[in-house]
């Protein structure tokens, strides 16, 4: 994933790339190379998967195949930094696991905020996000939108 | 062989060159590290010397030096475990 650069809307209302939309605070977008992570995965195991996601994401993507198991946790590590991204620098010191990618029961991606990104999502002033992820060509892209 | 020694043998294990680590070196500007990347060193560092590096530090780490100084302060406490 190439170095995070949240964009906030309020602060910064000349950056391009900032939305011009009212009640739109922070964008936050990440790639994760699906191949690249699961060769991660294999050479450290465990506890590399523990340090990056919940059970109850790893839980998720269990999956009939190993590449559809992949694609799921190179999204949700996708999701949980783009949504970091969105707290800027009231995200600093935030876990990897204070951010857990959930899914609604029509399958959009829920994020849920506990520690540190909870407490971050306070002081950012923010209320809400909205996620999305796809899978295409080797990569997961999550792009998170904060209110 | 020295802690340092022994962070940049680990380094190398991961794909690595000695000659690039070296304390000043910022990881994300010099060393290209991301923080999935950073993620796997960490469990790198935590398996071969058997420390816990605690998940809320991942981002106080700057150079490659604050890797050595890390691994530095937490081995005594992986030592009185044993």
């Amino acid at each position: 994933m190439p170095g995070a650069e949240a964009l906030t809307g309020p602060d910064v209302p000349d950056v391009p790339g900032v939305p011009d939309v009212p009640g739109v605070r922070a964008v936050g977008i990440d790639v994760v190379g699906i191949g690249r992570l699961r060769a991660m995965l294999e050479r450290r195991g465990q506890p590399m998967l523990d340090r990056l996601l919940t059970p109850a994401e790893q839980a998720l993507c269990q999956g009939a195949s190993a590449h559809h198991r992949a694609a799921c946790l190179a999204g949700r590590v996708a999701a949980k930094e783009a949504v970091r991204k969105t707290l800027g620098g009231h995200g600093a010191g935030c876990a990897w696991r204070d951010v857990e990618i959930g899914r609604e029961p029509s399958g959009a991606p829920a994020p849920r905020l506990t520690g540190r990104a909870a407490r971050a999502f306070e002081n950012a002033g923010l209320s809400r996000l909205h996620l999305s992820i796809t899978h295409e060509a080797g990569v997961a892209v999550a792009i998170a939108v904060a209110v | 062989m020295n802690v340092r020694e022994e962070v940049v043998d680990v380094l190398r294990g991961i794909g690595f060159d000695a000659e690039d680590l070296e304390d000043g070196r910022d990881l994300g500007r010099d060393l290209d590290i991301d923080s999935t990347e950073l993620v796997e060193i960490l469990v790198a560092l935590e398996q071969h010397f058997g420390i816990d590096i605690d998940a809320e530090a991942e981002g106080g780490f700057t150079t490659f030096g604050d890797l050595v100084a890390c691994v530095t302060r937490l081995l005594p406490a992986a030592a009185g475990r044993g």
